[in-house]
């Protein structure tokens, strides 16, 4: 199983993509093209990314990974920032040997992309930031209601009548209807990679200690910025603010959409996503 | 043409279709996913998912000198689906992939819906004649041989195009395809294990396979608590090429049927 031990802990990882630029196991894949990162959000792990791997891994070799806390990575019971996840993910992409890389993060993932690009600019390429926030002070949280349903969630420890009633904090009401089958597909992966209580707390606790706003307009790699724009768990509102602090960015909104856009909407999602890195492989001069 | 870097080895794979059900293929010895081609063609892709990989030693994936065993594959097996994520999945395999399928199932039974087992290696192991250890490394050496050892076993299929890309996926598949690993069925034995399984579970056999005995897989059926045997007459020992028809047809039955859900 493809495990890599990065920044002191051991990481499960997937490297999906056509045969030449995966390299031989073990070796270095720097030759490559510039291969796509994917950072989950809070509790989630490689698995989320089910909608975007058979296409991406078409055009980048794209990498999903398990958070610390999630999965099959390490589960350490000590205090998470986001800061030392955003190590975890450079000390993962050095340990395959890559130099740069695109990087696209989901909600916390994202917090952990933003980490990522700013302490270490020369790794990112271009940025990806879906259903996420700056954090702090200024940024905009869910309702009451809805965070006591997340919680109600954790209590049931993946009762499955329980992880369906918070579809609708993530999925709109139209696409549950329309596509029962992914939403089947959906609750099988999440019902069998459900995070431990622990490692949720201490993911949970990592977001709360995050902030980037000030810090924004020194963010280098040209940015695209997606939202469902009916998420109740980061409202849309936050995207906005995203968009207005990064020096480089352009912002998708989805109508509609609410916390998962990359299942919901994952065709208009994934042709948005490779239209963006594609035009920033083909307007910068390979180094 | 999609690859997964499964820790240990590249793993190349065809995927097809959108529909709710995902059927996983695992191939026999000495093959490849092409040996689902013509069962897949049938499965109408609005109603399955299928994911045909090409094991270790065989077809586009990696060709390691070491890990030729069915615990090892079984390993592979595991990690690719787990790469894939494929949450709930039917599981079919023909010959050595029966053994893989099977052991994989037994290790981790929660994400297989159902498990089809097409001329299984059975689960108290396989003694090959020792006559046919040489004959294998002819085989290697002359296509000619190849494609005549091949005839042997698939009866009843048609010596055409794609007849031959079989025999050439036979030729490249690693050395210990030819020896090794077909000797080292001998040692094989969960049949104590069956007991365990709760999956639903048919076994395939074509009456005229010249490898796999037909009283094994009865002692295996016998064992595994919602199983049953079908045999397909006049057949070889791989229905799925020499019968894709009626074997998609028969998958197809099986699979609706014990998916309720539905």
């Amino acid at each position: 199983m493809p495990w890599i031990n990065a920044n002191d802990v051991r990481l499960y990882y997937e490297l999906h993509g056509a045969k030449e630029s995966l390299g031989h196991p073990g070796e270095s894949l720097g030759s490559m093209g510039i291969p796509l990162l994917l950072i989950a959000g809070l509790g989630f792990g490689a698995w989320s990314w089910f909608r975007q791997i058979p296409v991406f891994s078409h055009t980048f070799t794209t990498i999903a990974f398990d958070n610390r806390g999630v999965g099959q990575s390490d589960q350490p019971d000590s205090p998470y920032t986001i800061r030392m996840m955003a190590e975890d993910a450079a000390a993962l992409l050095r340990g395959l040997g890559i130099e740069r890389a695109h990087v696209l993060g989901h909600s916390m993932g994202g917090y952990i992309a933003q980490e990522l690009a700013l302490h270490h600019p020369e790794l990112v390429v271009g940025l990806v930031l879906v259903s996420t926030s700056f954090g702090g002070k200024n940024a905009v949280l869910m309702s009451p209601e809805t965070a006591t349903q997340m919680r109600a969630e954790l209590e049931a420890e993946g009762a499955e009548a329980v992880l369906r009633k918070g579809l609708s904090l993530r999925l709109s009401d139209s696409f549950i209807a329309e596509r029962p089958d992914i939403v089947d597909q959906f609750l099988a992966l999440r019902s069998t990679h459900l995070p431990t209580r622990i490692a949720w707390e201490r993911q949970f606790a990592a977001c709360l200690g995050f902030e980037t706003e000030s810090r924004l307009a020194a963010l280098q790699a040209p940015t695209l910025i997606l939202t469902g724009d009916d998420d109740p768990i980061v409202p849309a509102e936050n995207s906005r603010l995203l968009a207005e602090r990064i020096p480089d960015a352009q912002l998708v909104l989805f109508p509609g959409a609410r916390h998962l856009v990359f299942i919901e909407r994952a065709e208009e999602f994934n042709r948005t996503v490779i239209k963006f890195l594609n035009a920033l492989n083909r307007n910068r001069p390979p180094l | 043409m999609p690859f997964v870097h499964t820790g240990e080895i590249r793993m190349h794979y065809e995927i097809s279709g959108e529909g709710r059900e995902t059927i996983l293929f695992v191939h026999g010895n000495l093959a490849s996913g092409r040996w689902w081609e013509k069962v897949i063609a049938f499965l109408p892709p609005h109603r399955y998912h299928t994911v045909a990989p090409d094991l270790r030693g065989c077809g586009q994936s990696d060709k390691p000198e070491t890990g030729y065993t069915v615990t090892e594959m079984a390993g592979d097996l595991r990690a690719f689906a787990e790469a894939l994520h494929l949450a709930r999945f039917h599981l079919v395999g023909h010959s050595l992939g029966g053994a893989i399928a099977l052991l994989t199932c037994l290790e981790n039974p929660r994400p297989v819906k159902t498990l089809t087992l097409v001329d299984p290696v059975p689960a108290d192991g396989l003694e090959l004649p020792e006559e046919l250890f040489p004959l294998m490394q002819e085989m290697r050496r002359n296509r000619d041989v190849m494609r005549e050892g091949l005839h042997s076993f698939l009866p009843s299929a048609p010596t055409d195009g794609y007849f031959e890309q079989l025999v050439d996926d036979c030729l490249q598949c690693h050395a210990a395809c030819f020896s090794d690993l077909p000797r080292g069925l001998a040692a094989l034995d969960f049949s104590d294990r069956l007991g365990e399984l709760t999956v639903p579970t048919l076994i395939v056999w074509g009456e005229q396979d010249p490898v796999i005995p037909l009283n094994a897989l009865k002692r295996m059926q016998e064992r595994m608590a919602h199983s049953r045997l079908e045999i397909f007459p006049g057949v070889g020992h791989a229905p799925p090429v020499e019968q894709p028809e009626v074997f998609s047809r028969l998958l197809m039955r099986f699979v609706e049927n014990a998916s309720p859900d539905r």
